[in-house]
């Protein structure tokens, strides 16, 4: 009895120590695979001057960022680079006092700066706001904000032809609608008086009116997070080196996003900071119409998982866009990682290009330069009319062209009723086509590398409005 | 054993010696720097880079720049590895100094620092530890069908004075719940919730300047935000009050803290 009892017991001990064996072997290859990636995640890092900067192994199994940051757009640069290369899975994207230090914020940087009543370098601008009781009035009113901006005041920043001419267009349509409209173009369109603007609509504005805000300019990211702004008429644009080294390593799967983030603009008109945020405690009904590059990126960062290459979907962005008080309804001219594109819009122009596209396979009629050959004479057309709107606008020194995105919309609304979503669905594709074939053009003439297919693919927000009137 | 003890002695007397030339060695990086800036190999500081009346220097360095360069701002993980550090040393002393067996004593000693670094750690930073959704919901009487909610409390809660060349420590600790972080299991990602801080300088009248906009993303439960705003050279003496707004979740809550900074 007893060696029955004494072998099953040693083959009890046996079994256990086998598999005591196996799981530790098991364990250490974990480990040496973990060991592996923290190790791979801290020397990319350091390749990007990150010197300071550690990743460690959270309890759930994905990647924290520890260690020493210069300022939160660095902690965000960082989450970028471990995104990259490790993938957005593996990654926790939340800073963490516990673990990491970030020594510079922009409160603590502007700190001293506005005690001393200076400008902060550091900070974006923000509107000056005075507490105390507004006037009361029954009645709703129609406010709008109206800002175009063709040439820059630093030369070095490309025009945006038909910005402005945009932004004229669009307001005289507000106007017959009944709009209190405030335009600023070009020189006009400077940081200040658009501050300006800001603060007297916040004056003006009661609760239950509405408020139309309306830009076209450039699109540029105003932080590191790659949410966009536009670009007025005396902001900077910064060139961010460190992302257009990173540009190097992500240019077939990013490219796009990656160009985006190569510049940034300093003192550009943040939506959400210049607009949401300060209209925040008003009940208004905020109405925002872009036509900007990559400006389905404006408000971005309401977006839980918004990284600088990652772009939402129109669902995703509702979602999150509950969170930002009385914003109604936002329509971009593009999503976050395309370019909006303009051109000579007017008239024929633009009913040729249409015309032109009649008849045509779409798959050959996308293939820009071979759609070009196939229909010469269409083509010939419109090469003409390019021409000679491009001197007329040499000679008069304003820009004739328009965006495709307001040059589309505005014809829409006047036949779906002034019915902003429905104007919208009426013109998308109209833009999308018209978008990718003036990319395709430029990338024939050796202007852009790529042209993503699908075109600019403009972006309709319904956050607290399902559609618009502007006519009531 | 006696030694080994003495050893310790020894290391820890050094390391606590170290640390009392860091205010030394800031003065020296100041020093350094003020006069790089003069040969003209660096730019100019934004703001005074040294305090020079009638031909005398103040002998710190309390320029803006300076200041926000040396933040004294540390990750708690280091924080307490610090304390530990200080903890055991002085301990290591203390226990040498007193006991007979010198080298037995200082290891006592040592461990009875280190445990007692660790309990004054835990409670120094305890307003900067984060809380678990469920630790939060207890406190703060949240119920699921509250649906969502963002709170922050503004530390300190009591005016504080602050002289040149100290920073006012102003810490956020920011409350966010929403039903289903209450139901979130172990093993379940945790929901990420985006938040901005808007900050402002309370001015007369109520006007409000702006400092500037953060955004964060953050995760359910109670997060600390700490700030170390530097008391500088162009901070005047007076009272100050800051405005620290907070939007997410669909909802948006302001608080007020207000310091002075004496004269001396």
């Amino acid at each position: 009895m007893k060696w029955i009892l004494g072998l099953a017991l040693s083959s009890l001990l046996t079994l256990l120590m086998l598999s005591s064996i196996s799981f530790t072997q098991e364990h250490e290859e974990g480990d040496k695979k973990v060991d592996e990636i923290v190790e791979k995640a801290n020397s990319t890092l350091r390749k990007y001057g990150l010197k300071e900067a550690n990743v460690q192994l959270s309890p759930e199994g994905r990647l924290v960022l520890t260690g020493v940051f210069d300022t939160y757009d660095e902690f965000l640069y960082a989450l970028m680079l471990m995104n990259i290369h490790f993938g957005f899975d593996k990654i926790k994207p939340i800073y963490d006092n516990r673990l990491a230090v970030i020594k510079k914020t922009p409160t603590e940087l502007c700190f001293p700066y506005v005690v001393a009543g200076q400008e902060c370098p550091y900070g974006r601008f923000t509107i000056q706001k005075k507490i105390g009781p507004a006037e009361k009035r029954t009645t709703s009113k129609k406010y709008a904000l109206v800002i175009g901006v063709y040439k820059f005041a630093d030369e070095k920043i490309p025009k945006v032809p038909g910005a402005d001419e945009d932004a004229k267009a669009f307001a005289e349509y507000l106007k017959k609608n009944g709009y209190e409209t405030k335009l600023l173009i070009n020189e006009q369109a400077t940081i200040n008086n658009v501050r300006q603007a800001i603060s007297d609509l916040y004056s003006k504005v009661q609760d239950g009116d509405t408020l139309v805000v309306f830009a076209a300019s450039h699109g540029a990211p105003v932080d590191e997070s790659g949410e966009v702004g536009i670009v007025l008429y005396d902001s900077g644009a910064i060139s961010s080196e460190r992302y257009c080294k990173v540009e190097q390593i992500v240019k077939d799967l990013y490219s796009d996003a990656a160009i985006k983030m190569c510049t940034l603009v300093k003192n550009g008109l943040s939506i959400r900071e210049h607009i949401v945020n300060t209209f925040a405690d008003k009940k208004v009904n905020l109405v925002v119409l872009l036509d900007a590059c990559y400006s389905g990126d404006a408000l971005k960062s309401y977006v839980g998982l918004g990284l600088p290459y990652e772009v939402a979907t129109t669902e995703e962005y509702e979602k999150a866009l509950r969170h930002a008080p009385n914003l109604g309804i936002v329509t971009t001219a593009a999503s976050g990682n395309r370019m909006a594109w303009g051109g000579p819009m007017d008239g024929e122009f633009r009913q040729r290009l249409l015309a032109f596209s009649e008849g045509t396979p779409r798959v050959i009629r996308l293939d820009g330069s071979a759609a070009l050959e196939r229909d010469s004479a269409g083509a010939r057309a419109i090469a003409v009319e390019r021409k000679a709107t491009a001197k007329k606008a040499q000679d008069t020194n304003t820009s004739s062209s328009h965006g495709v995105f307001t040059a589309f919309l505005l014809e829409a609304l006047s036949k779906s009723d002034n019915s902003l979503a429905r104007a919208y669905e009426l013109s998308k594709d109209d833009i999308n086509y018209v978008s990718e074939f003036l990319c395709k053009q430029a990338q024939t003439r050796g202007k852009i590398a790529k042209c993503p297919p699908g075109g600019q693919n403009p972006m309709l927000f319904r956050v607290r409005m399902e559609d618009y009137n502007f006519g009531r | 054993m006696r030694k080994y003890g003495l050893t310790l002695l020894i290391l820890s007397s050094l390391f606590s010696f170290s640390h009392g030339f860091d205010a030394l060695k800031m003065m020296q990086k100041a020093l350094e720097r003020e006069k790089q800036n003069k040969d003209g190999t660096q730019s100019p500081l934004p703001f005074n880079p040294l305090k020079q009346g009638n031909n005398e220097q103040t002998p710190i360095d309390t320029s803006c720049k300076v200041m926000l360069d040396n933040t004294p701002k540390n990750s708690l993980a280091n924080e307490t590895a610090k304390n530990v550090l200080k903890g055991a040393a002085t301990g290591a002393i203390i226990g040498g100094l007193l006991s007979r067996d010198r080298g037995k004593g200082a290891i006592i000693g040592a461990i009875t620092g280190a445990g007692v670094a660790v309990a004054y750690s835990a409670l120094k930073t305890k307003h900067l530890q984060p809380e678990s959704p469920k630790d939060t919901a207890k406190r703060l009487g949240y119920d699921p069908s509250m649906g969502e909610l963002l709170n922050f409390e503004l530390l300190p809660s009591e005016v504080k004075s602050y002289k040149r060349g100290e920073y006012a420590d102003i810490v956020l600790r920011i409350s966010l719940l929403t039903p289903e972080a209450l139901q979130k299991k172990d093993n379940q990602k945790d929901e990420l919730i985006p938040i901005w801080v808007n900050s402002y300088l309370v001015k007369d009248g109520g006007i409000l300047y702006p400092l500037s906009s953060e955004s964060y993303y953050l995760i359910p439960g109670t997060s600390a935000l700490p700030y170390y705003l530097p008391i500088c050279d162009e901070i005047k003496p007076g009272n100050y009050k800051l405005r620290f707004q907070i939007t997410g979740l669909g909802r948006e809550v302001s608080r007020e803290v207000d310091f002075r900074v004496s004269s001396k």
